[in-house]
């Protein structure tokens, strides 16, 4: 009997160490405090970036007329914020920033109507302005030709913690959506 | 009697030349009229978007069932003001959209239309794109009769 019970617990054990070797553990290490910016919403509301304090942020950066890429990427955000438990979506903001000057308050506000998600913040600004938070974020942003709407840009979606620090950023349209709502998930429950 | 005869090789030339020319039609005809069920389209879809704001994409795919390869060389819609083939390119990390001025379908093959890559861009919206709502999209190709596609509007 003592021999039955010492080794079901010695299976036991094996099978959990097992199982946690084999379950990837999410490290979302703290790499930089997230620059501050103040830019305009779709309200035409002065939003700064610590005013999401003590939530979590998720930045991104988009221009309305691009109708491949930032709404693949937008739609991929609006899926994860959706796959999050209604507790934790409480905790977590969207914030889409445009790199397009002709992205207005007014344009913003029609585009923000698409979306399903409450209290997502679609922000412009001036070119100075603009121009700060590209760099601060590394997005590159340009028309390829001369009085060309059509901009080539990267993809930059930014995970900030409720501290304010980054702790990841996502570069790849294609990285999976079920990962990234464990990441968000992560911070969330932080 | 040689007139007869001559009234029916009148008759006869007539019914020949007839021949011949409705001949020449059909061939004409077979010509002209390109086998459109060589191509079928799949899974058309577009996502909401607002007039006056943005754009939008078009995806779909085409399957080819012909022997032979065929070319997307043109694409419209009346729910834009302009619609033109693009395709989306990404480089170093870096995406940029090109306007492009055909695809090519391949022989027993498809295409597929979907994020990051091909897609038919609408700009200047005429009306609001709103879920459940289809949008018509005409095709235009090299061999193939040009055929129109409703995209379905969704979220992917």
């Amino acid at each position: 009997m003592k021999g039955k019970v010492i080794t079901t617990l010695t299976l036991l054990c094996v099978v959990t160490i097992i199982t946690g070797a084999c379950t990837p553990k999410i490290q979302l290490p703290i790499l930089y405090e997230a620059p501050g910016f103040t830019l305009t919403n779709q309200d035409n509301l002065e939003i700064e970036l610590s005013d999401f304090r003590d939530k979590v942020v998720v930045l991104d950066f988009i221009y309305t007329r691009c109708p491949d890429v930032c709404g693949e990427m937008s739609f991929r955000l609006q899926g994860v914020w959706h796959q999050l438990d209604e507790a934790l979506r409480q905790d977590i903001v969207l914030v889409s920033v445009s790199f397009d000057l002709h992205d207005t308050p007014v344009v913003l506000k029609k585009y923000a109507n698409i979306w399903d998600v409450p209290g997502w913040q679609f922000l412009s600004g001036t070119e100075g302005q603009i121009s700060q938070v590209k760099n601060d974020y590394g997005v590159i942003a340009f028309s390829s030709e001369p009085d060309g709407w059509e901009l080539t840009h990267n993809i930059v979606i930014v995970l900030i913690d409720r501290d304010g620090m980054v702790r990841k950023t996502y570069a790849d349209l294609e990285y999976p959506q079920k990962d990234m709502v464990k990441e968000f998930e992560h911070i969330l429950k932080q | 009697m040689l007139q007869i005869f001559r009234i029916n090789a009148t008759v006869g030339g007539n019914i020949v030349c007839s021949i011949i020319v409705a001949m020449l039609l059909v061939g004409l005809t077979a010509c002209t009229t390109k086998p459109t069920s060589e191509l079928d389209t799949y899974n058309c879809w577009t996502r909401p978007a607002v007039m006056g704001v943005g754009t939008a994409a078009v995806y779909f795919t085409i399957v080819n069932n012909g022997g032979t390869s065929d070319v997307l060389t043109d694409v419209s819609s009346d729910a834009a003001e302009s619609a033109r083939l693009h395709e989306t390119q990404i480089d170093m990390g870096i995406m940029s959209m090109i306007p492009i001025s055909h695809i090519k379908i391949p022989a027993k093959g498809r295409i597929e239309l979907q994020p990051g890559g091909f897609h038919v861009m609408l700009t200047g919206l005429k009306q609001d794109l709103s879920p459940g709502e289809t949008v018509s999209v005409m095709l235009y190709f090299e061999k193939n009769d040009a055929m129109a596609v409703e995209a379905e509007v969704r979220e992917p």
